[in-house]
């Protein structure tokens, strides 16, 4: 082939998207185990686990192998009588007799040092077993050999700064000596591991049991599946490897299928459109060039098909050769990027990759879909040359085909039709919330569906009157600046390089306005229903449940406050004690007061759960507000204090009427579904069982005081749902505590400051209070995810253009010359490149940005939540600066020839 | 016919080496040229003789290895691109073989360039452009697009380009090479007509007859001026041509 550049552009521009789709099939190859990796991450060397999942014995049925996927048993007794729960002892008697187990128990604690607090899993027992080597792996030192010894995981030794050989403390229990490293294939916070008989492990049972934190290893005693089932009518589960490894079995919860990944197809199809189109482009500069080639052949004879025949197989070769060249570049990315996860990624990275898996069936998948891209967006280009009008091109012509009226028909119906479908979907969408249950999420997905026609359709139409815009566009540029009116001209004459790039600018800009926007919108909702644990930068700290002694802790974290941010602002919170967590027999629990909401004023969803009504008429029913929902119809969590308090909790002046509430021995409530006709009751109820009363059954004894609602500042944190003044704490007759302290700081809280927080608020009995630092709603991934799609849309849009603009000129090298011989500044060049830049992507955005946008507005019909506004503005600076922003780069970019070297008529 | 004082075209010792790798080829030597307003002047030589060399130093468009170019009385040694370029925008016309219009440019645009290029407003440029298409006779075609035209025409509308505005000095490159003869005829009777308004006219030619419409033939050889014959009676030539 005579021009190897535009073989070579082709193949690349196939290779870039076949590129990204074997990237994103290694990395998620990459992030599914194998059965063996699978199989050593769960058992190490053993045989099988069990775990308890019913605590009371009943009978479950599991997935043969996914122990996750449990489901109780209908019918059977359960193994334990009455509301006991199982014992260690029990279970192990439910195992095959003489089999050799390993226990290793999970409960959560502190470790000390005289410089840090840091949070960590306890795993206690013999985790360090060989057996278990794959989930456990020797880092470095020895194993315990005293129950004052640990290991510590290498998260936590860098968290802690600890190192082999240091004396440490566990919470609670006292000075352990660490021996080793021992890492965890999954390691969040950092791990502590004890032996089984270490007074740590011993005391961190806790008020979970057994049920869910102990783990019974098979060393060496196959499970079979009837062995397993067997277990199930227990309550107990099991991951066997014979199970998994093993024949089939029959019986046991189907697991549920793994989706195919929809983002992936996704990406793939768009990548492969855009690299169609691209392609396209540039076959057509080819075809343009080799005209004069074909028209030769064709005056002596080369039939049309034939030549249709060598531009499909030099699309078919390029395409092969591309999506192979690409698709094995991708997977050295996906391999890279394993590698950069395994070795760098620290704990996420371990999550997310489990070795180097690639997917190589996908890889002639991806040659064949290049290929399949050559060969469509060679044939079209193809077609019009070998159609091309022999005598005209022989004789000098150049002129283009014209655009073709029905072309421009067809657009402008598309257009209509999918602006129509666009709307009707919208509409669907919005008589489905007058719809409940199966038969509005059938109503939306039909809409769904008829939104994505209309997008593609509407897309379609536009894309279709480029040309037609192209030629008002010269028209109407009778008057632009010379530069400008090339431009247009050259753009609207060379509609085969012109068009393609349009679209898959087009495309790629309809798609990122579409997913930002969608991710704004998120963000402004997520925004619009945050109710924050504390305010974002400062950090609340919650004292314990114990009767006595959570004021001389309010003190001692006070203290804290004081001494790690002497500048910071500290309210300690009084509340009714928390009848949840005190020790069973230190308080008459028989008369614990409720605020109950009245059963009109609760949302019907959370008194019936098979309530089902519409969406708008759960919007209608302010009882149904999520953020009230979230609280549930009773509570006890009752703050007692004074007006500042009233208002630091409101996050704003409180009104009259509450503050008279709490002057006046009422009680001042945030959720006005506690309030009934200006009253709220006051309901005791006997929980010495443990257990919250019933909605609906009625107390032993209640008390109506005088109620007030106060509005709450969104984005304030709720220490609790009511509040009354001390006296009327006194009256209603239930103690009331130190629950919270607030420490507002001038600065946000820093990572350091809350360690060193949680250091100097231990208690004397050696606990650690939990200082949690309000981090505010997580926008940072709307953010995070937007800058990304920007990225990768810039690159796209850029790459487009590059390869328009260099086609382009490529293509003007006659009227350079011609320019200059007229007086023309070199400068020229880089003023049509600029403008030819401009008009590509302003009229890329013109289309693009609009369905994007409508996209947006027609998913909006599927909420009730309509407040979020289009940032309008932004769209349009946003269009208008990538215009200019590529105007300027083409312009830059633009090689002015700085000694023309003129071909001179021989 | 009065002739300027000051020659529009002064070429003083002009020589042109192109250096090509290790061979360097002598294109122009030692050619000294003067060209008055209302002159023609035909260039005439073999293929490779150095007559579209000549013309580009003459415009502007090339820088002579030696000697002095001087265009309506300014030397052209000293200026910078920029300058090159106006002197190419304002007091070049160059005509080519193969018309060089811009192809997505209509007639009357194409025409209007120099001006545009210039600087002149739109309206100006436009007027000046419909003028020169005027003068060339293609009033009706001027919003015509160059592939909606013949090989003639086309070489008309360049002729207009080459006119428009006050442009003193037209160099033409062979502008009947890709036309029949009798069009080629009208072509040249064009610059004939420029001449007779007050151009200096060079058109370099292979046709003797199309050199009978010059007032001097220039003949040149391996790049030197070797004969050069003035027209006895011009003006007898002219009427006693196709008119
Ligand atoms: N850009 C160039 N580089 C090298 N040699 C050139 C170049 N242009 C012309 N020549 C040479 O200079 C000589 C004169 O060329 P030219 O002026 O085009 O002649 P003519 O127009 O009379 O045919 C020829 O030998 C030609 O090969
Ligand atoms: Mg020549």
């Amino acid at each position: 082939m005579r021009k190897p550049r535009e073989g070579v552009l082709v193949a690349a521009l196939v290779a870039v998207p076949a590129a990204a789709i074997m990237l994103i099939s290694t990395v998620m190859a990459s992030q599914t185990p194998t059965l063996d990796e699978k199989l050593t991450a769960e058992l190490g060397q053993t045989q099988a686990w069990v775990r308890v999942w019913d605590s009371a014995g009943n009978p479950v049925v599991q997935a043969p192998t996914v122990p996750e996927h449990v489901q109780s048993a209908v019918e059977g007794d359960g193994a334990l009588e009455g509301t006991d729960e199982y014992t260690a002892a029990e279970v192990e008697a439910l195992l095959p007799d003489g089999a050799r187990t390993i226990d290793l128990l999970g409960a959560s604690t502190f470790l000390h040092t005289p410089d840090a607090s840091a949070r960590a899993t306890l795993t206690a027992g013999e985790a360090w077993d060989e057996s278990l080597a794959g989930i456990y792996t020797l880092v470095d030192g020895s194993v315990p050999a005293a129950d004052d010894e640990i290991m510590i995981s290498p998260t936590l030794a860098s968290v802690a700064g600890v190192a082999v050989g240091d004396a440490v403390e566990l919470a609670d229990t006292g000075e352990y000596t660490v021996v080793g490293i021992l890492s965890p294939r999954v390691d969040g916070s950092g791990t502590v591991f004890t032996t089984s008989g270490a007074p740590v492990a011993v005391g961190a049972l806790g008020e979970w049991g057994i049920n869910g934190s102990m783990t019974w290893y098979l060393v060496d005693t196959p499970l079979s599946w009837s062995d397993v089932q067997e277990l199930n009518r227990q309550g107990l589960v099991a991951y066997s490897r014979e199970v998994v490894t093993g024949p089939p079995v029959t019986g046991g919860l189907t697991p549920i299928e793994q989706e195919t990944d929809a983002a992936l197809l996704g990406a793939g199809a768009v990548g492969l459109f855009a690299a169609m189109l691209l392609a396209g482009a540039a076959f057509a500069v080819t075809f343009r060039r080799q005209r004069h080639t074909m028209a030769m052949l064709g005056a002596n004879g080369a039939h049309g098909s034939s030549l249709v025949a060598v531009g499909v197989a030099r699309g078919l070769w390029l395409g092969l050769a591309g999506g192979v060249v690409g698709g094995v570049f991708g997977i050295a990315l996906g391999l890279g990027w394993d590698y950069v996860l395994l070795h760098w990624g620290g704990a996420e990275g371990q999550y997310s990759t489990w070795g180097y898996h690639v997917n190589w069936s996908h890889l002639p998948l991806t040659a064949a879909y290049g290929a399949l891209v050559g060969i469509v967006s060679a044939w079209v280009p193809a077609l019009a040359a070998s159609r091309l009008d022999v005598l005209g091109v022989l004789r000098g012509s150049t002129r283009p085909p014209r655009a073709r009226r029905w072309t421009a028909v067809l657009g402008a119906l598309a257009v209509i039709a999918g602006g129509a479908a666009m709307a009707w979907s919208a509409r669907l969408l919005d008589q489905s919330l007058d719809l409940a249950g199966g038969a509005a999420y059938a109503q939306r997905s039909q809409a769904s569906m008829i939104l994505v026609a209309g997008a593609v359709l509407a897309f379609g139409g536009l894309a279709l009157l480029v040309p037609v815009m192209l030629r008002l566009l010269g028209r109407a540029a009778v008057n632009a600046p010379l530069a400008g009116r090339i431009a247009v001209r050259d753009a609207s004459r060379s509609i085969g390089r012109t068009a393609p790039v349009v679209a898959a600018i087009a495309v790629t800009i309809a798609i990122s306005t579409g997913l930002i926007l969608t991710l704004d919108r998120g963000r402004a909702n997520l925004l619009d229903y945050w109710t924050p644990h504390a305010p974002v930068g400062d950090a609340i700290v919650e004292l314990g449940f114990a009767i006595e002694g959570t004021a001389d802790q309010a003190d001692i974290v006070v203290a804290a406050a004081h001494d790690v941010l002497p500048d910071a602002e500290v309210t300690v919170f009084d509340a009714f004690l928390n009848f949840n967590g005190v020790e069973p027999g230190a308080v008459d629990m028989s008369a614990v007061p409720f605020l109950l909401a009245p059963e009109q004023n609760v949302c019907p969803e959370l008194i019936d759960p098979e309530f089902s009504v519409s969406a708008r008429e759960r919007a209608a029913d302010p009882r149904c507000d999520s953020r009230e929902i979230d609280f549930g119809p009773w509570t006890s969590r009752i703050v007692v204090g004074d007006a500042d308090d009233l208002a630091a909790l409101a996050g704003t002046d409180p009104g009259d009427a509450a503050l008279d509430a709490l002057a006046g021995g009422g009680v001042v409530v945030f959720s006005s579904s506690f309030l009934d006709e200006g009253t709220v009751t006051v309901g005791f109820y006997d929980v010495d069982g443990g257990e919250f009363p019933d909605f609906g059954s009625l107390p032993d004894e209640s008390l109506t005081l005088p109620g007030a609602f106060q509005q709450v500042a969104p984005g304030t944190m709720r220490v609790g749902l009511a509040m009354v003044s001390p006296e009327t704490a006194a009256e209603i007759g239930w103690p009331s505590q130190p629950t919270s302290v607030l420490i507002d700081a001038d600065e946000p809280i820093t990572e350091q400051q809350q360690a060193q927080l949680s250091a100097a608020a231990r208690m004397p009995d050696g606990s650690t209070p939990w200082v949690y630092v309000g981090g505010g709603p997580r926008d940072t991934y709307a953010a995070v995810v937007s800058a990304a799609i920007m990225g990768v849309a810039l690159l796209l849009v850029f790459s487009s253009v590059s390869i328009a603009l260099g086609l382009a000129r490529a293509d003007a090298r006659q009227d350079d010359f011609t320019l200059a011989s007229l007086g023309a500044s070199p400068q020229l060049a880089r003023s049509v490149a600029a403008w030819q830049g401009a008009l590509i992507v302003g009229l890329a955005g013109a289309i693009g940005a609009p369905v994007g946008t409508a996209w947006v507005v027609v998913q909006g019909f599927s909420t009730l939540d309509r407040d979020y506004v289009l940032p309008w503005w932004w769209i349009v600076a946003a269009s208008l600066a990538l215009t200019g922003v590529v105007a300027l780069a083409a312009w830059v970019f633009t090689k002015v020839p700085k000694a023309v070297h003129y071909r001179l008529a021989a | 016919m009065t002739l300027d004082e000051r020659p529009a075209l002064a070429m003083r010792g002009v020589t042109k080496t192109y250096v090509d790798g290790e061979t360097t080829v002598t294109a122009l030597a030692d050619v000294t040229l003067d060209v008055f307003a209302g002159e023609m002047v035909a260039v005439m030589g073999t293929s490779g003789s150095g007559k579209s060399t000549l013309l580009a130093i003459a415009g502007a468009l090339l820088a002579p290895t030696d000697g002095e170019i001087e265009v309506d009385g300014r030397p052209l040694g000293k200026l910078s691109a920029r300058k090159l370029a106006q002197v190419r925008r304002e007091r070049v016309g160059f005509v080519f073989q193969d018309y060089n219009l811009l192809p997505t440019l209509t007639s009357l645009e194409n025409v209007a360039l120099p001006l545009d290029l210039g600087g002149a407003s739109s309206a100006t440029a436009r007027s000046e452009a419909r003028r020169a298409l005027a003068a060339v006779g293609l009033r009706e075609r001027a919003s015509s697009f160059p592939d909606e035209l013949s090989g003639g025409q086309r070489q008309r509308v360049a002729i207009a380009r080459a006119i428009v505005g006050r442009r003193r000095l037209l160099l033409a490159d062979e502008p009947t090479g890709a036309l029949d003869s009798v069009t080629g005829e009208a072509v040249l009777k064009g610059l004939r007509e420029r001449a007779d308004e007050g151009a200096a006219v060079v058109v370099v030619t292979h046709d003797a007859r199309h050199a009978a419409w010059a007032d001097r033939i220039v003949y040149l050889a391996d790049g030197r001026i070797v004969d050069e014959t003035r027209a006895s009676q011009p003006e007898s030539l002219l009427t006693g041509g196709t008119l």
